[in-house]
């Protein structure tokens, strides 16, 4: 017997749990299916469940998931949802899970959300393979998550404000920050945008708490900079750094090196689906292309949060909310249009403030024509510039050739560190040669899974 | 050493899970449960956790979330285990340096 549910949500970061508990009050049956131990994303990173706070402080993290307790949802942790089909006949899906013992591996859904997220956007340098360089995100997992310091001497690279925050927790974690490197010119051109910081207080005073243990520290931030290079013996020993127009390089002692060019979205699941996805040059990455009510080309298959193109926390809560209205309103659930209309407010207010910072910091696409040919493109297969570009030139410019040639994104990460960059770099191409949507080729698992979750699917799943 | 201990405002004191023994490469460690395997990597000084197969090229932890596969290490003998979503469990045998594909 495979179970059933109303309404399947897939991700349990912010937009997620956000559609979970909005759906929460009305008679459906809910299904969350997250890939973390616990809610909350990355973004609301909880901390392990063998970890307890000391005294008993009422946390942030508490507050926002003890409501998430209700006989009509279903929470599946460390769940996997590696394919979804559509069933157009039936009006339903089949999704595809890979988990331990309880998970089903099976589950119909009547509507889907998807918010997978992003994950941190790839900025290849010579040795950016090496031990000691990693992303932001990850140095933010191990301090918030696992309360450890990946290192002692650090150099973050990268653009915007993550990184200050970033700074901000190693400082507060005993590390020392020796320099941030912004590849993009001091934000002066924010204070033209004054207005649209208007209400945004948690974040202005977030901010602010930021550069105060920035300066207090004496971290030296060089703005219009960039990452060059990473060089040690086995693992990092020192960072060369310079203008991002080029010019003096400058050599400086760390042990780790964490890299926050923004996100790129983690669309994989949504163009399985067979939803159809535009580029975006802005995100590095294929987006779905969705209806006002967040419903992608695929009747019932709603995409929100960050893997439709980052907004940040405050959007993906927003479009969650969205998203799982216009579901409910398909399973013939009655929605008030003055909620709709509420929520479409503050999504676009909150869409405004993405933007501006979006256009504050950009993802710095033009240094990679800086970088020399031996610098690693493709992580898994470790496919080089030099080798893209020897084959480029050979007039093989498209996803498919490049793969045959080099096999560039074939390894065990799907394309996920590399694909941003080959994007870029074939996209201009392709649009001259074939204008409009190039072939996406996606195909399940949306990542790896053991045979043994293939084998319990039982035969004749994909006839 | 390379545990968090101090408090602040963005980190709050925790208390780890109960403590518990792990083998690395050989070697007998303290581990809390609730903990990562490269969590415990990296606090016992650990940063290359396995070479390239192709290029005999060292990796360590990258993305942190189970995606980019770089951080894989042998666990209780089974090869290619992401790291930094496998929690730590008493007694579980780690094995650096092995090579994985790419």
């Amino acid at each position: 017997m495979v179970e059933v549910t109303d309404l399947a949500i897939i991700g349990g970061g912010p937009a997620g749990f956000t559609a979970a508990k909005e759906a929460m009050v009305y008679d459906v049956k809910i299904t969350i299916i997250d890939n973390c131990p616990q809610l909350g994303g990355q973004y609301h990173k909880q901390i392990p469940a063998e970890f307890k706070y000391q005294q008993n402080e009422n946390h942030k993290e508490t507050q926002l998931f003890d409501p998430l307790r209700s006989s009509n949802l279903t929470i599946l942790n460390d769940a996997v949802v590696w394919a979804i089909n559509p069933q157009p006949e039936q009006d339903q899906f089949l999704l595809s899970i890979s988990g331990e013992t309880g998970i089903p591996h099976r589950l119909i859904a009547k509507r889907v959300i998807v918010s997978p997220g992003a994950h941190d956007r790839p900025f290849p340098f010579p040795g950016w393979d090496l031990p000691g360089v990693m992303t932001a995100g990850a140095a933010q997992i191990l301090i918030k998550n696992q309360r450890i310091l990946p290192g002692q001497r650090f150099l973050l690279a990268g653009t915007g404000p993550l990184q200050w925050s970033l700074a901000h927790l190693l400082i507060s974690g005993g590390a020392r920050v020796v320099s941030i490197v912004d590849a993009n010119p001091f934000p002066w051109k924010a204070l033209g945008k004054l207005p649209s910081f208007w209400g945004q207080w948690e974040r202005l005073s977030e901010g602010a708490r930021y550069w105060s243990s920035i300066i207090t520290s004496g971290v030296p931030i060089h703005f219009n900079h960039s990452i060059y290079r990473a060089e040690g013996n086995g693992a990092v020993e020192r960072a060369i750094i310079g203008p991002a127009s080029g010019g003096t390089y400058k050599s400086i002692d760390v042990d780790t090196i964490c890299l926050g060019y923004g996100f790129t979205p983690s669309s994989q699941l949504s163009i399985i689906s067979g939803a159809e996805h535009d580029y975006s040059p802005v995100f590095g990455g294929y987006i779905p292309v969705r209806s006002e009510s967040l419903e992608t080309t695929i009747p019932g298959l709603f995409a929100v949060g960050d893997s439709t193109g980052t907004g940040g926390k405050d959007v993906a809560i927003a479009e969650g909310r969205l998203a799982v209205l216009g579901a409910l309103s398909q399973l013939k659930i009655n929605i008030h249009a003055d909620t709709i209309a509420e929520i479409r407010k503050q999504l676009n207010r909150q869409r405004k403030f993405a933007q501006i910072l979006q256009e504050l910091f950009p993802y710095p696409a033009e240094l990679l024509n800086k970088m020399p040919a031996d610098t690693v493109i493709c992580r898994c297969e470790q496919v080089t510039l030099g080798d893209l570009r020897a084959a480029m030139q050979y007039g093989f410019n498209d996803q498919d050739n490049l793969k045959t040639l080099t096999r560039i994104g074939m390894g065990r990460c799907q394309g996920r560190m590399c694909k941003a960059t080959l994007d870029q770099m074939i996209n201009p191409l392709t649009q001259e040669q074939s204008p409009g949507k190039e072939k996406l080729k996606s195909r399940p698992p949306a990542i790896p899974v053991t045979i043994e979750s293939l084998l319990e699917e039982g035969v004749g799943h994909d006839s | 050493m390379l545990r968090i201990t101090r408090k602040s405002h963005d980190l709050p004191l925790i208390e780890r899970g109960p403590l518990v023994q792990v083998w690395i490469n050989g070697s007998q460690v303290n581990a809390y449960l609730g903990e990562t395997v490269a969590a415990v990597l990296i606090a016992n000084g650990y940063r290359t956790f396995r070479l390239t197969d192709k290029k005999q090229k060292p990796r360590g932890i990258y993305c942190g979330m189970g995606i980019c596969f770089d951080c894989t290490v042998e666990i209780d003998g089974v090869p290619d285990i992401r790291s930094c979503i496998t929690k730590i469990r008493d007694g579980m045998v780690i094995k650096t340096g092995g090579t994985a594909n790419g």
